[in-house]
């Protein structure tokens, strides 16, 4: 191109070419760029909630699917594979449990030994009965289909959250990140949300409870769901809670009112906090007594649900 | 502290490394000197800024540390980079062809404003707002044919991407480096078949594999793949 532009006697150069081009890039990019223009937020919330119901539709499919297959291969579905959709698949692949060989499993799926000897064992001395499976394996592949498509919505739910909302996404992760942007009802109402509210995001109705059975009062709602406080000790958690729920309104706020990626930073500083809560409170506090009374209030008003 | 010894790669152009061979670390020379792109360490040697290449962060970084033949990297290398995100990898590509130039694609907004702020005053590379899926849309700006594609995208049509990209910009001859991640594209499907289907449709095309990496150990599920035109 440089040829055919000197060709017609304009003198330009490669460098001012390149420069010029960079200056195009950099303006095409400004002018489609209108911050935090709320389709995302629509999008974000559309997503998880579909998310949230092909999660329990896959759940209520593989038990009634694990139920009716338990006819042919009971010991499969009581004992051995617990994953729904590694189940599904088994019975998609390989079907009937006469198939189930050594062979046939090291070719398809990659199952430790100690399981693999396991099923083809059982599969052998099964006391299931012979029934037709070709209904049973076409709902099998109905829920593979449901979970191929709940992973890749999750792929995308991904890519949404990370262009939109990178620091809550980093810190977090795009899974509980939508949840507590879909809770606040956008990106721009959690941004304004105070720390203390984000904290029982999701736990309205443990809250309300609480309030009526005058239970101690949660202290976490969809937070509650991250790894770092569902690991954590049970003295633990509140503490890790509350320090979460101030740096996830701190992400907020940069997502929504700047440009700036600290992500990785906000969720270093959590961790290093939560090592030092660990150091400083090693053993649970000695409030036993009243703690067990609050537990067994608790129990109970699950119970009536 | 002890100042690591710093010292070229043996094989890569432009590329610097310290330690043992168990435990190499890379670093590219910062073109963009004060500038660092994802907090990532700075060593100074005389007058020159060294920036540690992180392997969990960069995935051309894990396959130099899983022993890559070629990156096809040398100083004049023109490159088109699909997938550019906000400037970890191709920060460093740009450290390496120092007189080269990138053209960098990312269909994120926020992630290519981001890329600009953190790479406006390296003069070789071109960001470009774009989906990697429709080339054709962004034929204004690459001026001229590259040697090289990168590239890194989240999606799960990698194959389609680089074939339509490699039809309309790549040079006879020209490599592609492309990134499979087993997951991104069928759940139910074993992830040697994954990698085996995306392959197949690649030769299909006439694209000749050179190299096949597997950097799972640096980036879970992915293998990076060379190929040539
Ligand atoms: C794994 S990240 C790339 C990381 C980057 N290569 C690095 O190491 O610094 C994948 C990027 O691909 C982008 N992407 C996804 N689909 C795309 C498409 N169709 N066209 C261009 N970019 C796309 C995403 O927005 C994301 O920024």
């Amino acid at each position: 191109m440089i040829n055919s532009v000197n060709k017609y006697g304009v003198q330009i150069t490669e460098e001012q070419i390149r420069e010029r081009s960079k200056k195009l890039g950099e303006s095409l990019a400004k002018k489609s760029i209108s911050r935090a223009s709320g389709k995302d937020d629509i999008l974000i919330i559309q997503m998880i909630n579909t998310l949230d119901l092909l999660k329990k539709t896959i759940n209520l499919f593989s038990t009634r699917i694990r139920e009716w297959y338990g006819l042919h291969f009971p010991e499969l579905t009581d004992k051995i594979i617990e994953d729904h959709v590694l189940f599904s698949k088994l019975i998609s692949i390989i079907g009937n449990r006469e198939n189930f060989t050594k062979e046939n499993l090291q070719d398809k799926f990659s199952f430790k030994d100690y399981t693999l000897n396991e099923i083809v064992t059982q599969s052998q001395n099964s006391m299931g009965a012979e029934i037709d499976l070709d209904n049973i394996q076409k709902y099998a592949d109905l829920i593979l289909s449901i979970e191929l498509y709940r992973t890749r919505l999750e792929n995308d739910l991904d890519e949404l959250m990370n262009g939109a909302t990178p620091n809550l996404t980093t810190l977090v992760g795009a899974l509980i990140g939508a949840k507590l942007v879909a809770s606040a009802g956008s990106i721009k109402k959690l941004a304004m949300l105070p720390a203390s509210t984000i904290q029982l995001l999701g736990a309205e109705r443990a809250l309300f409870r609480s309030l009526k059975s005058s239970a101690k009062s949660p202290k976490h709602g969809i937070i509650f769901q991250w790894h770092g406080i569902r690991s954590a000790k049970p003295w633990h958690r509140g503490k890790i809670s509350r320090l979460l729920s101030g740096k996830i309104s701190l992400a907020a706020k940069l997502d929504y009112f700047s440009d700036k990626l600290l992500g990785d930073q906000l969720l270093n500083e959590v961790n290093q906090k939560i090592e030092e809560i660990k150091r400083k409170f090693p053993n649970p506090p000695k409030k036993s007594q009243k703690k067990s009374q609050n537990l067994s209030k608790k129990k109970r008003s699950k119970k009536r649900r | 502290m002890i100042q690591p010894n710093i010292r070229p790669h043996p094989k890569f152009v432009n590329v610097f490394i310290s330690g043992p061979s168990e435990k190499l670390k890379l670093y590219t020379k910062n073109l963009d000197k004060g500038n660092v792109i994802y907090g990532e360490k700075i060593i100074l040697k005389m007058d020159e800024e060294f920036r540690l290449w992180d392997p969990y962060r960069s995935k051309l970084a894990a396959l130099i540390l899983r022993g890559t033949q070629k990156i096809y990297l040398e100083r004049k290398t023109t490159c088109l980079y699909l997938g550019a995100s906000s400037g970890t990898t191709i920060s460093h590509i740009s450290d390496i062809v120092s007189n080269g130039l990138i053209f960098g694609v990312e269909i994120s907004e926020r992630s290519l404003r981001q890329l600009i702020q953190n790479t406006s005053s390296r003069k070789n590379i071109i960001p470009i707002l774009g989906n990697a899926l429709n080339p054709q849309e962004y034929s204004m700006l690459i001026y001229k044919p590259v040697d090289l594609i990168y590239q890194d995208v989240s999606h799960p049509d990698q194959a389609n991407i680089a074939i339509r990209n490699a039809n309309l910009y790549l040079k006879e001859g020209g490599k592609i480096i492309l990134f499979i991640k087993s997951q991104s594209i069928k759940s139910t499907e074993k992830p040697k078949e994954i990698f085996q289907n995306e392959l197949n449709t690649l030769k299909s095309a006439n694209l000749k594999v050179l190299e096949k990496i597997n950097i799972d150990s640096y980036a879970g599920g992915h293998l990076g793949v060379m190929l040539e035109k």
